[in-house]
């Protein structure tokens, strides 16, 4: 069960992801991976990583981003970065 | 003791009796001996090295995972990496600066490091560099065992040449009771003969014409040099997935999953496809440790950053397989091809809506065969001069040899008039091209579900035939092999 900012933050994800993976059926969950969805390599991952950043207006560490394994993780960071 | 000698093939079966029978808690530590133990047999140096990376990195597991920070585990990449760098680089680098002093008229004399590489250095240095980097970033706990984490380090059927595995994935495997199940073992002994008639039928076979096109260089050109190029890949494919499907196989029969290493990749249509197909786990190794924290520490330059970052990492990966020019050369060519893979993926998404999917594909597959084929000549050459003979006689002979093709119509027996000019014999030569083709036959079907598995659906007498075929040819042909080693096991 998501807290409600982590589903906020997951709603706001969804167009970024959308954008940067040119899938505009992409439909977020926690637990989804690189694997589950097409095109979201280690190169989208870059401009991914950046775009959020860039929305947000934060700075993730290095260790939390070589550390992301799914999107519920990324959405764990977004948390932490906005307390 | 390789996997492909008699004193493993002596010693396997008795291990594995003896250590399936034993109790649960003793099989760490007999899994930990008997890999010391074969380990031993690469000399008394090798097995010093390997204790000594095992204690250091035991130890720097420890610290850091006690007080992680950037700065202790930058000293512990050093102290690991250090005893590769110089074993394996020192006399790379003095040479290219004696080189270069030359050419700037200082005629100096540098000093030679007189040691051998020790054997697996390079790929158990990379297992402890990966589980340092992921106990800092807290993926895994610091391991607190120290036999345990040996194992890790030691175990014998990744020793030698991989898979580079992981912390995350090997240390759990190692407290579970291994016992005797007859689908696994017999699973396991499927992988090895897959792998054996892989090195033994094929690889070992196709090393004669290769070498001896190699060794007499000038007496090559055009058709017969593509025709090499062509056999050294599959020489190449052939030899290291041969060693890495053993190593799973004996992993398996051992209760051990080890990383499946290779998934078709000649069947790649893109460079970026190739290397999620090419030695697996050393690939995803440079992914998530060089690419992954190059690229995001430098995420505001975008594009620039994937590019910057593809190329260190493949010049990382060229010097990782040896210490010369011509790998420095084979990582760069690499990461350029990745690099236009990269920014080239708009214009291609927009032409494959034009191209018809099966010219497309067709073509796509043909440039990476080629592209992979010309770096692979930089890969198997002693230095760039000879590389850029390889591939200058071979582009400036194929006009005419084309022509003598096109004059006789390109019947099989012109095509064949080329290729008798292969140092080898034409009876090695088919009976490669048949394995192959019965190889690549089973892994296109096998492609969803592994032909083994399939295998067992059939028929018992199409099992045992099949059986009986490999387990011909391995004793047949392997015991005509002269004495041949790994190619990868010198990395």
């Amino acid at each position: 069960m998501m807290s409600a900012s982590a589903e906020q933050i997951m709603s706001e994800l969804t167009p970024i992801f959308r954008e940067v993976l040119e899938n505009s059926a992409l439909e977020l969950s926690p637990d989804m991976t690189a694997k589950d969805v097409d095109g979201w390599d280690s190169f989208s991952h870059v401009k991914l990583i950046a775009a959020i950043e860039q929305h947000y207006r934060i700075r993730f560490r290095l260790r939390d981003i070589v550390k992301f394994r799914n999107v519920g993780d990324i959405c764990g960071a977004i948390c932490r970065s906005m307390e | 003791m390789l996997f492909d000698s008699l004193a493993f093939l002596v010693a396997f079966p008795l291990f594995c009796v003896l250590f399936l029978r034993a109790p649960a808690r003793s099989q760490p530590a007999l899994a930990l001996a008997g890999s010391l133990l074969a380990c031993a047999t690469f000399g008394w140096v090798a097995l010093a090295w390997l204790i000594v990376i095992t204690l250091l990195g035991f130890w720097l597991g420890r610290n850091i995972g006690a007080s992680a920070s950037g700065p202790r585990l930058a000293v512990a990449i050093t102290a690991v990496v250090a005893p590769l760098l110089v074993l394996k680089y020192t006399n790379f680098f003095a040479a290219s600066l004696q080189s270069a002093l030359g050419w700037s008229g200082w005629q100096i004399q540098l000093p030679r490091l007189d040691a051998a590489l020790p054997i697996g250095i390079s790929f158990y240095t990379f297992a402890v560099l990966g589980y340092l980097i992921d106990v800092y970033v807290e993926r895994i706990p610091p391991e607190s065992s120290l036999y345990r984490f040996a194992l890790f380090t030691a175990f014998y059927p990744k020793f030698v040449a991989g898979p580079v595995e992981r912390g995350g994935v090997f240390l759990p495997q190692i407290d579970t009771p291994k016992r005797f199940d007859y689908a696994r073992v017999t699973d396991g002994m499927r992988i090895i003969a897959g792998g054996l008639v892989k090195k033994l039928v094929v690889a070992d076979r196709l090393a004669g014409a290769v070498n001896g096109v190699y060794g007499n260089l000038a007496a090559f050109h055009g058709v017969t040099l593509v025709l090499t190029a062509i056999l050294y890949m599959f020489q190449l494919y052939y030899d290291f997935c041969g060693y890495s499907e053993i190593a799973v196989g004996v992993g398996r029969v051992l209760g051990y999953d080890l990383t499946w290493n290779f998934n078709r990749p000649y069947a790649a249509r893109s460079i970026s496809d190739y290397w999620r197909r090419w030695h697996i786990s050393l690939t995803s190794w440079f992914f998530e440790y060089i690419f992954a924290p190059v690229a995001a520490g430098l995420r505001n330059w975008r594009s620039l950053a994937v590019v910057a970052a593809m190329m260190t990492t493949f010049l990382v990966s060229g010097l990782w397989h040896g210490a010369a020019w011509t790998f420095v050369f084979y990582g760069l060519l690499h990461g350029v091809g990745l690099c236009i893979d990269y920014l080239s993926a708009p214009a291609r998404k927009r032409l494959r809506s034009w191209v018809p999917s099966r010219p497309y594909a067709f073509v796509a597959w043909a440039i990476t065969f080629m592209f992979v084929g010309c770096a692979d000549v930089l890969f198997r050459s002693r230095t760039i001069e000879q590389a850029i003979q390889f591939l200058g006689s071979m582009i400036s002979g194929i006009p005419s040899d084309m022509a003598f093709l096109a004059a006789h119509h390109f019947n099989p027996a012109a095509l064949k008039a080329m290729s008798s000019g292969l140092p080898t014999t034409k009876l090695d030569l088919v009976i490669a091209m048949i394995a192959i083709g019965c190889v690549e036959t089973a892994a296109w079907i096998g492609r969803r579900r592994p032909f083994r598995e399939q295998l067992l659906a059939q028929p018992v007498w199409v099992r045992w035939a099949v059986y009986y075929v490999v387990a011909g040819a391995i004793l047949y042909l392997g015991s005509q092999n002269t004495a041949t080693v790994f190619i990868y096991q010198q990395f």
